[in-house]
């Protein structure tokens, strides 16, 4: 059983002010699947090359069974990576490509021949052993990447944006590769990735980051239903959350295009927190505005009027885009068949037992805490 | 009839074109390289017989000449082994500090590539007298080892003027392979030098060979050098290029034929090396353009 820790772990690199990686902290358990999420530039990356040890860690300590690894090299830490290059060795064929870490280890040769075989006939790049890398497709290249990880038995496997050069239809039945192959080893996955849903579909764990901070770390259930802020909120989801600012004053939300009536349970944890009559921001999925007289009928003070700006047609379902103050733009998920076009004025309800709300000043979810006791 | 049309008409003059440039720069470069041929297979002493193929042709007579009467085997060895030693050493330089200044990062690093620059605007024969001067006061010409020390102290200055642009050459085809492949071996649990070994020395080796033909060459046709610093040698203990300078140096008992037959054997060399290292040579000259 290992457990990794990364404890007040930072990064600064030099000649600069900022810290690219601030005060990172996580426990993670064998067997677990993490993924480090975020946009471009937030540390995500930086942190996974500190665990690999590409990178100096600058303060804090990063643990693996209790042993301090800061100043470890990257052979010892134990350890497999998988690029979003690749990183394949072009004029190494496939077969050296997958053995060279164990060539490096002084196994027996036809060891390493056996075990080569094994993994490539896992992956499924058997046929493609004695080919150089430069002769395969993305998705072939992706494979022996992924085989050349999976030779060694490491406590960690490192994944950086692994299938982001891969088509949409690849990246599908790869995701689903890793998550079978990650279950088979049992070894602690760390996956960095920028694309959300990869994050929901993979982990066990998520940890998503922006500007060196870890914002909320929790199950994809845990970051979709129970955002800690406004960014985890609408980070995560497709189409993101829609969120607007406006007032609360005894019950009603008011803002620049409608004013709604909210539900009893928020008001009580607004009234309890003091935030009548005050400026809070409310968020709201696209799924949970809905269409229709039935939703009229549950839900009539949270009715609210709009014209259409924009409509995408994604065949089960139908992306309906407004502007209630202009410049904040909303999106709605109706059924498909609806009979709408652009400019219609309509009328939409917002479902008033899923709306997130949010502090104006700090972004932070106003219902964080009470949902998490709800939980427990 | 077929009618032509107008594009075919501009692509058949087009490539009528570039078959013209083609054909005249070749003439160009071949016909000097025919005469000198032609030179050295002739039997009389002439530069320029009336015939463009001379009339009295003789496969040995010039190259007998060159073996009995001149030290041309002397001035072979000698060259070639300039070339030799300085290639290696010079590679070696290359290799390596281009190696360090494509892949660490030290203090240093910015300034020593800006010298390298630098240094490498001043034209090597600028610093000749120097050189000799060097040479004397090291007292390489009083002693008893004075052809060997000579030749040494030349295969220095070669390695190192050939080694200062060649290095910066190096580094930026270091920096051509992606740093990703240093880090993956760094995970398979490669060494520094593993790293180097097994990762980029076979990845840069075109260049390698590129820069490796380009010392070689050098020595071969360089006649200043030799000529200020092998002065007070005897003739036997000369090079390639300035040996056979003598041989049509004195117009008057100028051995055309003879300096030609000579230029002939000397150019074997380089053009087996070419031969043998062609597609390296290509591949690393046309580096940069596509990555694949």
């Amino acid at each position: 059983m290992s457990i990794i820790e990364l404890k007040h772990v930072k990064k600064k690199y030099a000649h600069t002010e900022k810290y690219a990686v601030k005060d990172f902290n996580l426990t993670i358990h064998s067997g677990e699947f993490i993924v480090f999420v975020g946009p471009s530039g937030c540390g995500k990356s930086t942190t996974l090359r500190m665990i690999a040890g590409l990178e100096d860690i600058s303060e804090g300590d990063f643990l693996i069974d209790g042993i301090r690894v800061n100043d470890m090299s990257s052979k010892d830490r134990d350890i497999a990576m998988v690029f979003q290059s690749y990183a394949l060795y072009p004029h190494m064929s496939v077969r050296d490509n997958i053995g060279y870490g164990l060539k490096l280890r002084r196994f027996d040769k036809n060891d390493i021949k056996e075990r080569v075989n094994a993994i490539a006939e896992v992956v499924g790049i058997s046929e493609y052993l004695e080919k150089k890398p430069k002769a395969l497709s993305g998705g072939q290249q992706q494979r022996v990447a992924l085989g050349r990880a999976m030779i060694r038995t490491p406590k960690i496997y490192l994944m950086d944006e692994p299938l982001s050069n891969l088509d949409a239809k690849l990246r599908t039945s790869t995701r689903a590769e890793i998550a079978r192959m990650h279950r088979a080893k049992g070894a602690v996955t760390i996956y960095v990735t920028h694309d959300q849903v990869e994050a929901m579909t993979m982990a066990d764990r998520i940890v998503l980051m922006s500007m060196g901070e870890i914002q909320q770390i929790g199950s994809p259930r845990d970051l979709y239903e129970n955002p800690k802020n406004m960014f985890v909120a609408t980070f995560m989801g497709m189409p993101p959350m829609s969120t607007i600012q406006g007032s609360y004053k005894d019950g009603y939300f008011t803002c620049v295009g409608f004013t709604i009536k909210l539900s009893p349970f928020d008001r009580q944890i607004l009234d309890g927190s003091g935030y009548n009559h005050s400026n809070i921001i409310i968020g709201i999925r696209a799924n949970h505005i809905k269409m229709g007289t039935t939703y009229e009928h549950h839900f009539p003070e949270t009715v609210i009027t709009i014209t259409v700006m924009n409509i995408e047609y994604l065949g089960d379902s139908k992306n309906i885009f407004f502007e209630p103050e202009p410049g904040v733009v909303f999106v709605a998920t109706i059924e498909p068949h609806a009979e709408i076009s652009i400019d219609d004025t309509i009328q939409l309800v917002i479902d008033p037992n899923n709306i997130h709300l949010f502090d104006a000043k700090t972004k932070d979810s106003i219902k964080y805490h009470t949902k998490k006791l709800g939980h427990s | 009839m077929k009618k032509i049309s107008k594009f075919q008409v501009i692509k058949f003059l087009g490539i009528s074109f570039n078959y013209f440039i083609l054909i005249f720069m070749s003439i160009i470069i071949l016909f000097p390289l025919f005469i000198t041929l032609m030179s050295a297979f002739n039997q009389k002493n002439s530069l320029f017989s009336i015939t463009l193929i001379p009339e009295k042709i003789s496969l040995t007579q010039n190259f007998i000449h060159l073996s009995t009467r001149t030290s041309y085997w002397h001035w072979y060895l000698n060259t070639f082994t300039i070339s030799i030693a300085s290639t290696l050493g010079a590679l070696m330089i290359i290799i390596i500090s281009g190696f360090i200044y494509s892949r660490y990062r030290f203090k240093a690093r910015k300034p020593a590539l800006i010298t390298l620059l630098v240094v490498q605007i001043i034209p090597p024969s600028s610093t000749l007298i120097a050189l000799y001067a060097i040479a004397n006061s090291l007292g390489i010409y009083q002693s008893a080892y004075s052809v060997p020390l000579t030749y040494l102290f030349m295969i220095f200055v070669y390695i190192t003027t050939g080694s200062t642009i060649n290095t910066i050459i190096m580094k930026s085809y270091f920096d051509s392979v992606p740093r990703d492949l240093d880090e993956s071996a760094k995970i398979d649990g490669a060494s520094h030098f593993q790293i180097f070994k097994d990762i980029l020395l076979p990845l840069v080796t075109p260049m390698i060979v590129v820069l490796g033909v380009f010392t070689f060459l050098i020595p071969i046709g360089d006649v200043i050098m030799p000529r200020f610093l092998l002065a007070s040698l005897h003739s036997k203990d000369t090079t390639l290029a300035l040996g056979l300078n003598t041989l049509i140096s004195d117009f008057k008992n100028s051995n055309p034929n003879i300096f030609a037959a000579g230029a002939i054997l000397a150019a074997v060399p380089p053009v087996v090396i070419f031969f043998i290292f062609q597609k390296y040579i290509v591949s690393g000259l046309t580096a940069g353009g596509v990555k694949g």
